[in-house]
């Protein structure tokens, strides 16, 4: 998710000094930020669950 | 690089106060011992309270690499450097998977080393003789690596006022007596301080950098002029590369035993959570930050080779420091930051190895010593450690170098036993281990067999030879443990 896969052509086009494909890194970063951020919040109890171990 | 000092004498003096005000720190560790025992040692007691915890983690994290390596790289290849954005978050999101489970079960088996653990989860001896000394080899290639970087840095900022040599020796001898004296604590509170220097350094860097060369909104006409390369997308291959690097990276670093140990000293789990929740977005005020500071100054100097783009970050502030001769402190901050980054990294991965030494192969050899006889021995360990390290590091030939770079090639190797061990408990000691044997010789294989000349690409289409070696190590277990596992399925 957070490879540029899709940008494929140059351009000289950039947002905040960032190329667009550079933001689009950045902030698929940023979001997977968030995410870790939350899961860890949400679903700590469950990932240290002696519950999780399959037999 | 200029023959002047970076540092002129006020600056050398700052830096050795600091220096040797980290011994303070390590009588301080010595004082507040609960017992003389291992977990005490090399856990804290098992207290580590948060705002320690976190910069702990955070200065070990982050070494030299982050304040020299990262901005060089960007200086290189431009924006394509925010990889390193997007590998350091992936660590968190990968202590996530065992780092809860694992927390819990070091409290209630009491675990010091990581070779506790795989010992308690697989009965092995053997697993976890192997385990321990990929983990030592893997830490003291990144020791020699850190203790050379130091080396360089000192007698490049004092132009050889303090040599190469001098510097490794001091800068080691320091380590190890804060570390011997008061173990995890002492390098858990030097860590803190290192932690904060280094926080603060990037981001005061980064601020006036930014400030006064105009941020990378003014310099971008001038980069799309200068190097119109950067606003080029990756091509396939270096996306594959790029996803490579995101995972080789993050598995390597996610594994690394000092950080485990770290999991091990957390008070307790809420502790563990909110310095992991902290440290996710870390990189983006740390190595975003040192990536920029690269790219500005790819539009500020131009025509740097590869060793001299590595110090783009300190010619900026030498410029700077040109043009404003009020902030020629931030040389001495910059540097400063760069050793205490590396130190940090030293101490932890030192700390680490005596107590793998320790535990882990000296007990089993041993098991009826006292823990006041496994802790002399772990800081004699110590010390033996660190003068090997230093002889290596200043005397070993450039040719055989690139041996000592194996670092998270093999720790990859190390991951789907911990990974996989931590939830799956139809996995077997015997894929285990055949996993890390074909999972190594495969990474090995293609790393030494390219640098001796044999006709195999370092990355095969685009894939780090850790990330093939990976590939077969997991095709390996679960082609063993196939049976085990489709029952668990059915039993889930």
């Amino acid at each position: 998710m957070t490879v540029p896969w899709f940008f494929i052509n140059t351009k000289m086009e950039s947002t905040g000094g960032f190329p667009n494909w550079a933001l689009y890194a950045l902030f698929s970063t940023l979001i997977y930020a968030i995410s870790i951020f939350y899961f860890l919040h949400k679903y700590w109890s469950i990932s240290a669950s002696e519950k999780t171990l399959k037999k | 690089m200029d023959s002047a000092p970076l540092l002129n004498n006020d600056g050398i003096i700052f830096l050795f106060l600091y220096l040797f005000s980290l011994i303070g720190v390590g009588l301080l560790g010595y004082y507040s011992k609960k017992e003389d025992s291992l977990g005490d040692f090399y856990l804290a007691g098992r207290g580590m309270g948060g705002f320690v915890l976190f910069l702990t983690l955070y200065a070990t994290q982050y070494s030299g690499n982050t304040m020299i390596g990262f901005s060089g790289r960007a200086y290189r290849q431009g924006f394509t450097a925010l990889v390193t954005v997007t590998f350091m978050c992936a660590i968190i999101g990968l202590y996530f998977i065992y780092a809860p489970k694992l927390h819990d079960l070091s409290r209630k088996h009491s675990f010091i080393t990581l070779g506790d653990f795989i010992y308690h989860r697989f009965q092995s001896i053997h697993l976890t003789i192997i385990i321990s000394i990929i983990s030592i080899i893997a830490l003291g290639n990144y020791i020699l690596t850190n203790l050379k970087a130091i080396g360089f840095i000192i007698e490049g900022a004092t132009a050889g006022q303090v040599s190469f040599v001098n510097a490794i020796i001091i800068l080691s001898l320091i380590m190890v007596i804060y570390e011997t004296l008061g173990g995890m604590r002492s390098v858990a509170w030097t860590d803190m301080l290192q932690g904060l220097l280094l926080l603060f350094g990037v981001i005061v860097i980064f601020y006036i950098i930014y400030e006064q060369y105009g941020g990378l909104n003014a310099i971008s006409s001038q980069l799309q002029i200068n190097r119109p390369d950067f606003w080029t997308p990756p091509d396939w291959s270096d996306k594959r590369l790029w996803l490579s690097t995101i995972l080789v990276v993050s598995i390597g670093v996610s594994v690394y035993p000092h950080a485990i140990q770290r999991i091990y000293s957390a008070k307790d789990s809420s502790t563990l959570r909110k310095s992991l929740q902290l440290m996710v977005f870390m990189p983006f005020v740390t190595t975003l930050f040192m990536v920029i500071v690269g790219i500005v100054g790819a539009s500020q100097i131009e025509g740097l080779d590869r060793n001299n783009s590595e110090q783009i970050s300190i010619l900026l502030l030498v410029d700077l420091a040109e043009k404003i001769p009020n902030i020629s402190w931030l040389i001495v901050m910059f540097l400063a930051a760069a050793i205490a980054a590396i130190m940090s990294t030293v101490d932890s991965a030192l700390l680490a190895i005596s107590s793998t030494v320790t535990q882990d192969l000296f007990r089993k050899i041993k098991p009826d010593s006292s823990q006041k006889e496994l802790l002399l021995f772990g800081k004699s360990i110590s010390w033996v450690i660190m003068l090997v390290a230093v002889i290596m590091a200043i005397n070993l030939p450039q040719t055989i170098w690139q041996l000592f770079q194996i670092k998270l090639e093999l720790l990859c190797q190390i991951a789907p036993a911990i990974f996989l061990g931590v939830h799956i408990k139809s996995i077997s000691s015997k894929s285990i281990l055949i996993g890390i044997y074909i999972g190594t010789l495969i990474a090995l294989s293609i790393m030494i067999g390219n640098w001796i000349g044999f006709p195999i690409p370092i990355k095969p289409f685009g894939i780090h030879a850790g990330l093939w070696g990976l590939i077969f190590n997991c095709l390996a277990i679960f082609t063993i443990d196939r049976h085990k596992l489709k029952s668990s399925i059915k039993l889930a």
